[in-house]
């Protein structure tokens, strides 16, 4: 028989208080402690006993950045790759292991030839242009530093509206400021669709489906076909939870994963996925690796303004008492999929949302979609107006097709105005073609027009290509 | 003179008006009250000169507390902060402390 002693107790008690989060390991038992691969005196504390110093941590990212490209058999290509450049830290260490993988011994270094990107998105915030010429100017300074003869491109935001080919180099000449590549009327069109959106969530949103689309639409004109992005694990663990909160689960594996390829033009690869932000601030610092901080959309705001600052502090709040936060939200990441995940790969136009190229979440099929869970919250609240709700009545009524609560004060039911059980993104027919998270975004932009040339245009063709289908259907085999 | 070296990355100098580097004399960093009394000046002391003397805007984006923001990492003369006490690491002259923001957009 199990017993329990006073004196058990109490050194349950003990250990208890021992394992108070962030509490765990003392920063007096961990200064001076040698680095765990080398033993020389440890630079960088990263989680519980890993300490390493500066040479085995730039050693460690390097050969994380390694194993990535092995692991998808990127390393072994002699292509040409787009990599996407901020200035940042994490793009500069991007840059920094890309260096050090193209350069050394000839048994083992990568052939790949890197082209680096630099969007500048000052438009996206009014910022003048002599300002964004002197952030240019800096930005290709620090790219031009890392001593490579790498080509420099360099597009802004607003060039998303032109139709032409777009010019994306400069005649570097140090100590003059570069011209950015603009366009009045682009810049124009690109401020009225800033200032339509109310939220700052989707003004980030936004900012963030052009800069991918402006991304692939370089791609496409280079004809390359890799493009590399520099998210550390901090950022992915964010997200990670951001994406959530808007609705975008079913691209959780695109979003979070080493490699995305569900865009047959473009793959994106993530090199840095398992380095933390920690590991890279200390990396470019070993190195001696220059970044170069430029404004950006979030620069400076407040941290409830957007869902992405707010989760930010939330995620770093507590990291800072539970060291393995970020690991652990990575972790469980890696390991979600949607539930119909094996329609993903079919090529199937209509299983992809046109704006963000991401699986449709709109299926009535498929019930743990945010819609689906938007709908039936509503229905709920519509209902307990009226009186007690049974919630398993409500949830065979779903299961059975039926999706309003009958009303008809509000109009419940009808199919032009929607009713009170539908979302306010459910109720814009022409976009049935999009996904939960862009209906939304159509919902806070409110007029379509205001969007590049070529997303509006495609989402006509796409359209009419469907009607034409169903008008042939009955003639195919 | 003994003094202090301040370094900002990563989008934190934005927050002290866009200065990357500061040079500190090391009995500036704990008032005038310190430097009789003989006190050991550390982390904390620096981060109460900086609000005070420094910090341009947005205290809350660069302190929580007494404490340096989570997100913020501290480095004193190449080495990470927890591995030299933290915030009561007792500062020496000469020593360089640079603090880079991890958060996205600074």
């Amino acid at each position: 028989m199990c017993q329990v002693e006073e004196e058990d107790l109490e050194k349950v008690a003990a250990s208890e208080a021992l394992a108070i989060p962030g509490e765990s390991l003392k920063i007096s038992d961990i200064s001076e402690r040698p680095c765990i691969k080398c033993g020389a005196p440890a630079a960088i504390h990263l989680r519980d006993e890993d300490f390493k110093c500066g040479a085995c941590l730039v050693a460690s990212v390097n050969q994380k950045f390694r194993i990535v490209l092995a692991k998808y058999k990127i390393s072994s290509s002699k292509e040409r790759v787009l990599v996407a450049f901020s200035g940042g830290p994490a793009s500069s260490a991007l840059l920094g292991t890309l260096r050090h993988a193209t350069s050394g011994s000839i048994y083992s270094r990568l052939f790949l030839v890197p082209v680096i990107l630099y969007i500048d998105e000052g438009a996206s915030f009014e910022l003048p242009l002599e300002e964004r010429k002197k952030h240019l100017t800096s930005v290709m300074e620090a790219a031009d530093s890392s001593g490579s003869a790498w080509l420099l491109l360099h597009s802004s935001l607003e060039m998303v509206f032109s139709s032409e080919p777009m010019q994306l180099t400069s005649e570097f000449v140090g100590g003059t400021a570069l011209d950015v590549h603009t366009d009045t009327h682009c810049i124009e069109r690109l401020g009225k669709l800033m200032r339509s959106v109310k939220t700052q969530t989707g003004k980030e949103e936004i900012a963030k489906l052009l800069r991918t689309t402006l991304m692939r639409k370089i791609a496409r004109q280079l004809s390359i076909s890799t493009l590399f992005l520099g998210d550390s694990v901090d950022r992915l663990a964010v997200q990670l939870i951001t994406n959530t909160a808007l609705g975008k689960g079913k691209r959780l594996p695109l979003d979070l994963g080493y490699l995305d390829a569900h865009d047959p033009i473009c793959t994106i690869v993530r090199p840095l996925k398992d380095v933390t932000k920690k590991e890279i601030a200390m990396f470019n610092a070993v190195s001696e690796i220059r970044s170069v901080e430029v404004p950006v959309i979030q620069s400076v705001g407040d941290t409830r303004a957007s869902v992405y600052s707010f989760t930010e502090k939330f995620v770093f709040d507590l990291q800072a008492g539970f060291p393995q936060t970020v690991t652990t939200l990575c972790k469980t990441g890696d390991k979600l999929c949607s539930v119909t995940a094996g329609k993903i790969g079919k090529k199937a136009e209509d299983d992809f949302c046109e704006f963000c190229l991401g699986p449709m979440d709109s299926s009535e099929k498929d019930s743990c979609t945010a819609e689906n869970s938007i709908a039936l919250s509503l229905r709920l609240s519509a209902l307990l107006k009226k009186g007690p709700v049974d919630l398993e009545d409500v949830m065979s009524e779903r299961r059975s097709g039926i999706s309003s609560c009958g009303s008809k004060d509000v109009g419940c039911g009808d199919t032009e105005t929607g009713g009170c059980c539908q979302s306010k993104e459910k109720k814009q027919p022409e976009c049935d073609r999009l996904c939960y998270s862009c209906r939304w975004m159509m919902a806070e932009l409110g007029d379509r027009t205001l969007l590049p040339d070529d997303l509006a245009s495609e989402l006509d063709q796409r359209g009419r290509r469907n009607k034409m289908r169903e008008s042939i259907k009955e003639f195919l085999l | 003179m003994a003094v202090i070296h301040v370094e900002f990355a990563g989008g934190v100098e934005l927050l002290f008006d866009n200065v990357k580097k500061l040079t500190i004399p090391l009995e500036c960093v704990g008032g005038d009250t310190a430097s009789k009394e003989n006190k050991i000046l550390t982390i904390k002391d620096l981060l109460q000169r900086l609000r005070q003397s420094y910090l341009k805007q947005r205290p809350e984006l660069f302190l929580q507390g007494d404490s340096i923001k989570p997100g913020i990492l501290v480095v004193i003369n190449d080495c990470d902060w927890e591995l030299m006490g933290g915030p009561d690491y007792a500062l020496a002259p000469g020593d360089t402390v640079v603090f880079i923001s991890t958060l996205h957009g600074g």
